[in-house]
């Protein structure tokens, strides 16, 4: 898969988002760059899958911009969002489950704007240490871990500036998460810009250059993960609930 | 076996003329869309393709290519009110799309009302109606392998992740919904120069429903699977009449069992997944 | 003044007949999310089981009640047959779909193979043709009695609904298949009642249709088959206040067009209005299943 060699930006700036009476998203800034792996922490129901959903498209942005490299697209439809270079994985998988692992990969190939051969797809597959298994069997056969990289490899195959992983540890066990870490740490370090929503810290401290801290709504922290570790903002808002 | 052919000419002809409309609708629901509209497309067709030929003379190419027009543009019509509906919403809102078409049939004079069209040119035969199946079943089998289909299959399987990938799904909805009324389209005017009479009885929910049968018997994501389906429903009346009476429990319960049992239709026994 | 007054007496009864069916419709679709193609079977078996049982001497409100009754075990068995071993499997929309338009063709099947293939007067003597008169306005004995029993189960339904343990348990599984399992809801008997409380309701529906016309034809269901789908779509899916208001509505609109306008397009009205709804306001008039657009 050709690397992306090109330097990005997402500037996300002052992003509200309200749903009915419910403000999820107050006044948030957040950037992001190629090559480097943000955290996005919180408690539960803090905002963050919010926060991707802004940023991803899917959830309408009441105020605030988003900017690629300069260019708006907050407010863009999602499938236009995605083809400009921000592409995301879900916190329940959501793979093509009865297509072949190979179509799974392909599909992911329309972002980029291109088809991709079996050699490239196969590329793809390998980075997310999915080498060794069959292109043409069903996605949703694959074990849970396994399917979970499947979704990595599909938004790869979509050549991202920027790619948001929500949650993308959960439900995987320690030597999963190592290997998912290492993973993310290859992508970045081959020019992608990473946002990483995830509740194990282990994998936040081991991964990530810097991380936001997200409560009620609102950025109440960002810094490295020894800055963050120290925050007392942060520890009263987890009251211990860090792994 | 010529003789035998010939005999069951009209048979042969009917089954052709479903598979096309079962093709039409599997187009749809390979997308996922339960869009009941095609047997509407295709009566739209039948009308405009015969009114040409019986007042302007048109031959059958012209009539199918004018026909299958309209259709498209009845299906892109369509497509407006129902860009935002899914599932069994947007099966009522295409089935009632049909009923509309069918009133309006009934009561627009130069349909000739409910009594029907006659002297349709009976010039559709059966190398007409089996070359177009035929090149439909190609073109379908040409783009499987292809982008588009992917697409298709995408947005059936997962509409959000397939927007994630990039995918537009309102533009490949709309394609599936006029391709499939193109199709429809050609088998109705097929159906009119073969039959040289058409009511508006002949294009209303029942006809739909049976289509949506031989879909289902055939494997609704197969375009092939589709068209066996077609073939082995549009037989089998034929082919139980020794049972009399119990011909519809037989076809009822049939459809039942597979449903059940064989939900991937015929096509299951080929498809790899 | 007096025959807009007589129309809309005509439409009123049109329309309490259109919402006994419709309910049926919007009763299964709320709790099960599915959409019953065999309902207008049913309707129509009904109407030849009264029909029947009258044939044979049983008195008329005793052989409507048996049909009804009858239609309510139907709807029991379609269930079973169609819907249950499907549920089993999380099989989709279009399965289940498809499984009651097979036991739908049963049905007729049947209903062919007992009573032969072309229609039947049903008749009850005078009463067919009894008019009662208020002044200008008039109405017939028949089309009374139709309002008087459709409401009668209306108001019977929602009671049922409301202040019953059952009702609790049927709105507790249209809300929340899972929850309400977990929370000791018996899940299979609560699904079959409801089958049976909107079949049944269908079953009168065919009932008293038969008894308007005067006839009971193997056809009568798919006339009314699709204008109940308009109306469901009309009132909003899933809401039972929606689909009565949506069939007074309909028959309102329909027996005003005729006096007013044309006769022509009168069918067309009830999908005229399901499109003008699912333009403005896709939820329909009080719809609660808004997820259902994209």
């Amino acid at each position: 898969m050709a690397a992306n060699v090109a330097r990005h930006v997402l500037e996300a700036r002052d992003l509200v988002v309200r749903y009915g009476g419910v403000t999820a998203l107050q006044r948030v800034s957040l950037r992001i760059e190629s090559g480097e792996v943000v955290g996005l922490i919180g408690p539960n129901g803090a905002g963050k899958t919010s926060l991707l959903n802004a940023v991803s498209g899917v959830a309408t942005l009441s105020e605030g911009s988003i900017a690629l490299d300069g260019r708006a697209i907050g407010g863009l439809p999602v499938h236009r969002i995605a083809r400009a270079g921000v592409v995301r994985t879900y916190q329940n998988v959501r793979l093509f489950r009865t297509l072949s692992i190979g179509e799974n990969v392909r599909a992911g190939a329309f972002a980029a704007r291109r088809a991709i051969g079996a050699a490239e797809i196969d590329d793809v597959l390998r980075q997310t240490a999915l080498g060794e298994v069959d292109r043409f069997a069903q996605a949703g056969r694959l074990p849970y871990g396994a399917q979970r990289r499947l979704e990595i490899a599909r938004a790869l195959a979509s050549e991202p500036a920027i790619l948001l992983l929500d949650e993308p540890a959960a439900g995987l066990n320690p030597e999963e998460s190592n290997g998912l870490g290492q993973l993310v740490r290859s992508i970045a370090d081959r020019g992608v810009g990473v946002l990483l929503v995830e509740h194990d810290m282990q994998l936040v401290n081991d991964v990530c250059n810097r991380i936001a801290v997200l409560n009620f709504g609102s950025l109440i922290a960002h810094g490295t993960p020894a800055e963050i570790a120290r925050d007392p903002a942060v520890i009263e808002a987890y009251l211990g609930t860090a792994r | 076996m010529i003789a035998f052919l010939a005999a069951h000419s009209k048979l042969i002809d009917q089954i052709g003329i479903n598979a096309l409309l079962a093709v039409s609708l599997m187009i749809s629901l390979r997308a996922g869309q339960l869009a009941l509209a095609q047997v509407a497309c295709m009566g739209i067709a039948a009308y405009a393709g015969s009114v040409g030929a019986i007042a302007y003379g048109w031959n059958l190419p012209t009539s199918m290519a004018a026909g299958t027009l309209c259709a498209m543009a009845a299906a892109a019509l369509l497509a407006l009110p129902t860009a935002r509906l899914r599932g069994v919403f947007l099966a009522i809102a295409t089935i009632g799309f049909g009923e509309v078409a069918r009133i309006v049939e009934i009561n627009v004079p130069i349909t000739g009302g409910a009594e029907g069209l006659a002297n349709i040119p009976n010039d559709a035969n059966t190398a007409w109606i089996y070359g177009t199946l035929v090149a439909a079943l190609a073109a379908l089998l040409a783009f499987s392998r292809g982008p588009w289909v992917l697409a298709l299959d995408a947005v059936r399987e997962d509409e959000v992740a397939a927007r994630g990938c990039g995918i537009d799904v309102g533009t490949v909805r709309f394609g599936a919904l006029v391709a499939g009324g193109a199709v429809a389209g050609l088998a109705g005017v097929l159906y009119a120069h073969a039959n040289f009479f058409i009511t508006p009885g002949d294009f209303g929910f029942g006809r739909m429903e049976q289509v949506l049968v031989y879909s289902v018997i055939g494997g609704t994501t197969s375009a092939v699977g589709s068209a066996l389906g077609a073939a082995a429903l549009t037989i089998l009346p034929e082919a139980i009449r020794f049972l009399h009476d119990y011909r519809e429990i037989t076809t009822g319960a049939l459809l039942l069992g597979f449903i059940i049992f064989a939900p991937r239709g015929l096509a299951g026994l080929w498809q790899r997944t | 003044m007096a025959n807009l007054a007589q129309q809309l007496i005509n439409g009123i009864t049109l329309g309490a007949v259109y919402a006994l069916f419709a309910i049926g419709y919007t009763l299964v679709f709320g709790v099960l999310d599915i959409l019953n193609l065999a309902h207008a079977a049913i309707f129509m078996a009904a109407a030849f089981a009264a029909f029947a049982l009258f044939g044979f001497g049983v008195p008329l409100v005793a052989a409507g009640a048996l049909a009804i009754v009858f239609g309510g075990l139907l709807g029991i068995a379609l269930d079973r047959v169609a819907f249950a071993p499907l549920r089993a499997r999380n099989a989709g929309t279009l399965a289940p779909l498809i499984s009651s338009i097979g036991v739908g063709i049963i049905i007729q099947g049947v209903v062919r193979g007992t009573f032969g293939p072309d229609q039947h007067r049903f008749a009850i003597g005078s009463l067919s043709t009894a008019q009662l008169t208020f002044g200008p306005l008039s109405i017939g004995a028949l089309d009374l009695i139709a309002i008087a029993v459709a409401i009668a189960f209306m108001l019977a339904l929602n009671y049922v609904l409301m202040h019953t343990a059952l009702g609790r348990s049927i709105r507790a599984v249209a809300d929340d298949r899972i929850a309400a399992a977990i929370l000791g809801v018996d899940l299979e008997r609560t699904i079959a009642l409801t089958f049976f409380i909107a079949s049944a309701l269908g079953a009168a529906a065919g009932i008293l249709i038969g008894l308007q016309f005067g006839t009971v034809s193997l056809d009568m269901g798919s006339r009314i088959e699709l204008k109940g789908l308009a109306i469901i779509v009309l009132g909003g899916m899933g809401s039972i206040t929606g689909a009565v208001l949506g069939a007074f509505i309909l028959g309102i609109a329909e027996t005003l067009s005729v006096a007013l306008v044309s006769s022509s397009y009168r069918d067309a009205i009830a999908f005229a209005l399901m499109f003008a709804i699912l333009v403005a306001r896709p939820s329909g008039l009080f719809g609660k299943k808004s997820l259902r657009s994209a």
